[in-house]
């Protein structure tokens, strides 16, 4: 029993992780309708932000914003410079996915001439790795941050998307940008700011994976990609509650299998989940009948 | 250093192969599989476990090791490539369909590729499987060995192009391409359009098989590390660039992306490009060539042959009509 609460404790941790990806994954492909395969990057370049202003400061608070900034100005120019210019010309939104998919090659190649294939350490404050127990969980500080964080920026983004201006511009954008544009909605402001919002969760997102492993490379992002991508599509594209929840889910399961059997299935078990998602359930755990993407 | 082009040139035969094979299921039939080089691989280690002896020494485990001759081993492989792709392909393309059908492949792609390199009684795990001797090399010898291969490859390679084109050519080839231009359409007419797709989706992954069996035959050896999920995103590039739906665009495609750009990249004079980042370069040049040339030449360097009873087409393939989308 204790094996189990232990390891739905770090399951939270995870959760956390996979829903500040999944929820902004969930909202750009509502207001694209693109799949993004180049997201998993904004996380590393989230976690490279992080690791360049350290050469600054290693305040850990300031590091995390700058990666939030760094993949934040990536995803707003990823839209404006490459995805734009393909949608203005009418291309195929299945030839936009292999577009996205090449940006990923570009850009985390990329990293890797910038910054070497090596894994580049992240300092942490020295008491990160401090355990504390709660109830029946164990958590390091770093848990307990990444989880604050996580519920914090979840927070911010439901009063941004229910109680603001932009908020209800952007659903109506989601919901059909035609009808919104002829209802006077500035889409195109609303899909560039949503793109940056996204970046910025995303690469929050970034720096928490890099703080809770300790290291950064340029396969942060690419490897926990489809998880986060299971948990968008668990949700029901759109549906960025709906990603948080399924985040839950998959944090817990992929955590709790892992200490039952053997942990190096992790990733089998979380992009499994995927398949079976997208199979049985396209539309969401949450779904009406009606096709979303 | 003739040698040396030989064995280049094997390789982009027998990458040229499975791309033949991806070209059937996204330039014919419009299905973005990214999970072909997952048949491959699974062609070239069954290939291995039907010719290597059975699995001795302590270290080693694997299924099989039945000892047959290596053309029955190849057929072996294209057939486990093939069922691996029809149960894919049957439970994927039965509900999905588009980008659904791309990241499914993908996942299934990476699933595969994460489960044999850590379940180790399969295929040896993270080790992979190794020492698997030349085929004939008893009849032609080591002095000339690479040229035969070479010569080996370029014949199967050869008759894979004609059966393509031949596939290309009928009746069957023309429904596939009506199914990549508008599926509902097809199913209108009355055509099994799962069936078609599926059984596209089984050719592409037979020939996948086939690649991967020949592959083992020359380097004798495969593991996890050769085949990431992201090779098959270097076959795709090497389609778009030459044209996909056309067979002659895939081959200059696959000899650009596997014989110019690779070799281009380890014979810039030294210094230009440090050793240690030249595989990233690689890459990157590969991710590069995937947005420009979707950009700017969507229908790649050799477009796609329309055909004489299509003479005036206004819509690019690659284009939908304004409006039709935002």
């Amino acid at each position: 029993m204790t094996v189990f609460l232990e390891s739905f404790g770090f399951g939270l941790v995870t959760a956390g992780i996979i829903a500040l990806g999944a929820v902004g994954l969930s909202l750009q492909i509502s207001v694209t309708n693109v799949p993004n395969f180049a997201h998993g990057e904004l996380l590393t370049f989230g976690a490279y932000g992080a690791l360049v202003a350290q050469f600054v400061t290693n305040n850990l608070f300031v590091d995390a914003l700058a990666g939030m900034l760094a993949a934040s100005v990536t995803a707003f120019a990823m839209n404006r410079l490459i995805l734009q210019s393909f949608i203005r010309i009418g291309t195929r939104r299945i030839y936009l996915l292999i577009v996205t998919a090449g940006l990923s090659l570009f850009l985390q190649n990329g990293l890797a001439v910038v910054f070497g294939q090596n894994d580049r350490v992240l300092a942490l404050p020295s008491d990160a790795s401090q355990a504390y127990r709660i109830g029946p969980f164990i958590w390091t500080k770093i848990d307990l941050l990444v989880m604050a964080a996580a519920v914090i920026a979840m927070v911010m983004l439901y009063m941004l998307l229910q109680h603001t201006r932009f908020g209800r511009a952007q659903r109506a954008v989601s919901d059909s940008a035609d009808l919104a544009r002829v209802s006077g909605v500035p889409v195109k402001r609303v899909i560039n700011l949503t793109w940056a919002i996204v970046g910025c969760l995303a690469g929050l997102a970034g720096v928490a994976v890099a703080v809770t492993s300790g290291t950064v490379t340029p396969q942060l992002g690419s490897t926990v990609l489809l998880v986060v991508f299971a948990a968008a599509i668990l949700g029901g594209i759109g549906k960025p509650y709906g990603a948080l929840v399924a985040a839950v889910i998959i944090g817990i399961v992929t955590e709790v299998s892992a200490a039952y059997i053997n942990a190096s299935y992790k990733q089998i078990i979380a992009v499994g989940i995927l398949v079976i998602a997208i199979l049985f359930r396209p539309n969401g755990l949450f779904s009406s009948a009606r096709e979303t993407w | 250093m003739l040698s040396f082009l030989a064995v280049s040139l094997i390789l982009v035969a027998i990458n040229s192969i499975v791309a033949v094979g991806l070209n059937i299921q996204f330039g014919y039939a419009g299905m973005v599989n990214l999970m072909s080089i997952t048949c491959f691989a699974i062609g070239g280690y069954t290939t291995m476990v039907l010719v290597l002896p059975p699995a001795g020494q302590a270290q080693d485990a694997y299924i099989l090791g039945l000892n047959w001759p290596f053309p029955l081993g190849v057929l072996g492989g294209m057939v486990a490539a093939g069922l691996y792709g029809c149960i894919i392909g049957a439970a994927a393309l039965r509900r999905v369909r588009a980008h659904y059908f791309a990241i499914v492949t993908f996942a299934v792609a990476e699933m595969t590729h994460q489960f044999i390199g850590n379940f180790k009684p399969l295929f040896n795990g993270p080790t992979g499987l190794s020492g698997l001797s030349f085929p004939f090399i008893d009849v032609v010898g080591f002095e000339n060995y690479n040229y035969f291969y070479l010569g080996l490859c370029a014949g199967v390679l050869a008759v894979v192009c004609v059966f393509a084109e031949f596939l290309r050519r009928r009746p069957y080839g023309r429904v596939l391409r009506a199914i990549r231009e508008d599926q509902d359409a097809v199913r209108a007419f009355g055509r099994d359009v799962f069936r078609l797709q599926l059984s596209a989706f089984a050719i592409g992954s037979v020939l996948a098989g086939l690649g991967g069996g020949l592959l083992v035959g020359f380097t004798g050896a495969l593991d996890p590390s050769g085949w990431s999920s992201l090779e098959t995103l270097a076959l795709l590039t090497a389609l778009i660039l030459g044209g996909a739906g056309n067979n002659f665009g895939v081959l200059l495609g696959m000899f650009v992306v596997g014989g110019v750009i690779t070799q281009g990249v380890t014979f810039l004079p030294s210094g230009w490009i440090p050793n240690t980042i030249q595989s990233p370069v690689e890459v990157m040049v590969y991710g590069a060539l995937l947005i420009v040339i979707l950009r700017f030449r969507p229908s790649g360097l050799i477009p796609e042959h329309t055909g004489v009873d299509r003479p005036e087409r206004t819509v690019h393939p690659v284009v939908e009509p304004a409006g039709a989308e935002h």
